[in-house]
Parts: C-alpha cells; structure tokens; sequence
C-alpha cells in the first residue's frame, strides 16, 4: 500500500511544479500577437542579474536628453529579461562577464522615433542604474548603443536613469535628478523641432 | 530540535551576512603602509593597463590619504595578493555612458576602454576625453565604501563623489567637504 501511494503523491507534487511553472511564465513572458508590428521575440531568461556595482556616468542634461535621444516613448514596463553577457571578461568576482538585461515597454506613445507597439531597452547590469519597475509608467529617452563586442545593441535609456521619468498623467518626473515634465508639451516641442 | 539549530543557524548567518553587505570596508592590519600607517588597502594594475596611467592612478588613491587623522592607506602592490584589481575593458557601452565601475566587494575597477582617457596629471584634459586622476578618485572612493552624494548636475564646487562627470573636467581631482566628512564618518579617528 505505502509503495503505491508514495509514487502518486510525487507524481500529483510534480504536476503541481509543472502548473505552477507555466503560471510564472505566463506571467513573465509577454503574449506574442501573432507577428503584428511591434511584436518582439521572448525575452531570453538568463540567470538572475550581476548587481552589485557603482558607475561614474556621463552627466546628460535636459536639452542633451531632448537633443540626442533618437527614440522617445511613453510606455509601461511588461517583461524583464535575464543577464546577457556582453563579450567582455569582467573582474575576478564579477561572474566572469560583464552582463547587461532587457526592458520590455508595452509602448502607449511615441514621441521621437518609429511608432511600435513594443520596445526593449538595454539596462547594464549595475544596480544604481536599475530604475525600471514591472507594471510602471514612464517616459523613456533613449538612443541606439552597442555593448562589448557588440553582441548586445540595441536602444538604450539616454545616460541611463538620467532618461527615464516616472509618468502619471500627463506629467513625468525624474526623482533622481528632480527634473519635472508635461509630456504634451514635450510632444509639442519634439513636434517643432525634429532630429 | 535539530531543525530548530538549523533555522537558528540560518537566520544568524543571514543577518550577519547582510550586515557584512553594508559595513565599510575593514581594513587590516598587513603591517606597515607606505607612510608608516598600519592599516592599508592593496590595489594593484592588471596588463592591460599601460605603465602611463600608473602616475594618474595612484594621485586618484593619493587624494583619500590625505584626510585628516586617517589611519588607513592605499598601497600599490606587484603581488597578486589582496588587492583591488584595476584594469580596463575593451568596449564595456562605447563612448559616453558609463565611463568606470567598481564591484562592491572592491575587487575590481574597470575603465571602459571605449572612452578616451587623459593620463597626464601635469595639465588638463581637452573636452573630448575624460580626466583619468579624476575619475580613478571617485572609484577609489568607493573601493572605501563611500556612496554617491546625490549631485546630479555638474558644478565646479561638486564632491568627487558626485553622481555624474564629463569629458574635459577636472574637478574630482581633489575632495572637498561632503568627501572629507563621509570618509570620516565611516573610518572615524581611533576607530582602527
């Protein structure tokens, strides 16, 4: 009797794993629209993000933001994807590889750029530079930047946290560098002066 | 009670170990620094950097030796003992972004070879390249544990801990007060 039931309870925790596994990828994994424009790949898994590293960034002002960003959105973060290594050996204790990871924006409005309905970002993996929230609002500058060897490129937030604001309504804010924004208004000015 | 050690154990490991996370760096007593000091720091350069740079680095750990009443140093070292590597990557994002990391555990500094560095320490450097004194300081600043100081717009006046730089400046070359206070806070004097 015992070596009857043993063999079903493991299977019935096995089955519960299995559920419980694809409700989490559910979860992660944007549905894919059937190849409409803007529909992007699956972000790939990777192992959990390297942290645990401080940059010194390139100070990026406002006007440099509005100037240099060749893409320019309001969107709501879905997806974040694993590390990707960029083909550049990182320190001894840095897991061997300098790594970066994906943003994936469910795109709402696009300011500067080509209309889509989906956007990845590339973030590096430095924690400082981590600002992005699952289910958030924000408004996004961003330019084409190549990582290592070139293995990973893509857009990438215009110096970092310096260019994305947290969006509610019409108004976006960098709390970080106090900077306040109406996004119309940004339409409008983005609008009278093209790239 | 054997599951009851174990969670004790568990729980006793974690907060220490999250205690460790954001403790200042311990410096040890290794025997005598450069200046007579007893405890020091240990960082040495890996190949790929020139023997060039050796001048621009070592004014960047020179500038936290200078504080008043410390008694921890920074040293050079040819050993591949305990140090902090620094040392630079081909292409870590290409020009502009991020310029240097330092890995928390100060084992590593990287300069993004991408970037072009001013090495000279004896003049200025012009507006396309970035000042490597200065912004060696700042990591060296974090190898100490030392945070950014919430300056996100560029200002003369600024610390050498502030949030972000830009070519052809040379302010982080030298500390000013916010540096000098923080550096204090976490390695007071008599604390080591």
């Amino acid at each position: 009797m015992r070596s009857v039931t043993r063999p079903r309870i493991v299977a019935a925790l096995a089955g519960l794993l299995v559920a419980i596994g694809a409700v989490s990828l559910s979860v992660f994994v944007p549905q894919q629209d059937g190849g409409d424009h803007g529909s992007l790949a699956p972000l790939p898994p990777g192992p959990p993000k390297m942290q645990a590293v401080e940059a010194t960034i390139e100070s990026v002002s406002l006007g440099e933001l509005k100037a240099r960003s060749r893409v320019v959105f309001v969107g709501t973060v879905v997806a974040e994807g694993g590390s990707e290594g960029i083909g550049v050996a990182g320190p001894p204790e840095s897991g061997g590889e300098l790594t970066v990871h994906r943003v994936r924006f469910s795109v709402e409005r696009t300011l500067r750029g080509e209309d889509v309905r989906e956007l990845d970002v590339i973030v590096p993996d430095i924690s400082e530079l981590d600002g992005f929230e699952i289910g958030e609002r924000y408004l996004v500058f961003s330019e084409n930047r190549a990582f290592g060897d070139g293995r990973v490129s893509g857009q990438s937030p215009t110096g970092y946290y310096q260019g994305s604001f947290r969006a509610i309504g019409d108004n976006a804010r960098n709390d970080r560098t106090a900077e306040s924004l109406s996004i119309n208004e940004l339409a409008s000015e983005l609008r009278r002066n093209p790239q | 009670m054997k599951q009851f050690a174990v969670v004790l154990f568990s729980s006793t490991a974690a907060v220490l170990a999250a205690f460790l996370s954001t403790a200042p760096l311990a410096f040890g007593s290794h025997g005598n620094g450069q200046d007579g000091r007893t405890n020091f720091r240990t960082w040495r350069m890996a190949p790929s950097i020139s023997s060039a740079w050796d001048p621009a680095l070592s004014n960047g750990a020179t500038i936290w030796d200078n504080v008043l009443n410390q008694c921890h140093d920074f040293q050079q070292v040819t050993s591949t003992n305990e140090h902090t590597l620094l040392y630079k990557v081909d292409n870590y994002d290409g020009k502009f972004g991020t310029f240097a990391l330092v890995w928390t555990n100060h084992a590593g500094m990287a300069f993004d070879g991408a970037e072009t560095w001013h090495a000279n320490v004896n003049a200025n450097p012009g507006g396309s390249s970035l000042d490597l004194w200065s912004v060696a300081g700042h990591e060296f600043g974090h190898v100490l544990s030392l945070a950014h100081s919430g300056h996100f717009s560029l200002n003369s006046s600024n610390p050498t801990m502030a949030n972000v730089y830009d070519y052809g400046l040379t302010y982080f070359r030298s500390l000013e007060s916010y540096d000098r206070s923080h550096e204090q806070n976490l390695y007071p004097p008599g604390s080591c």
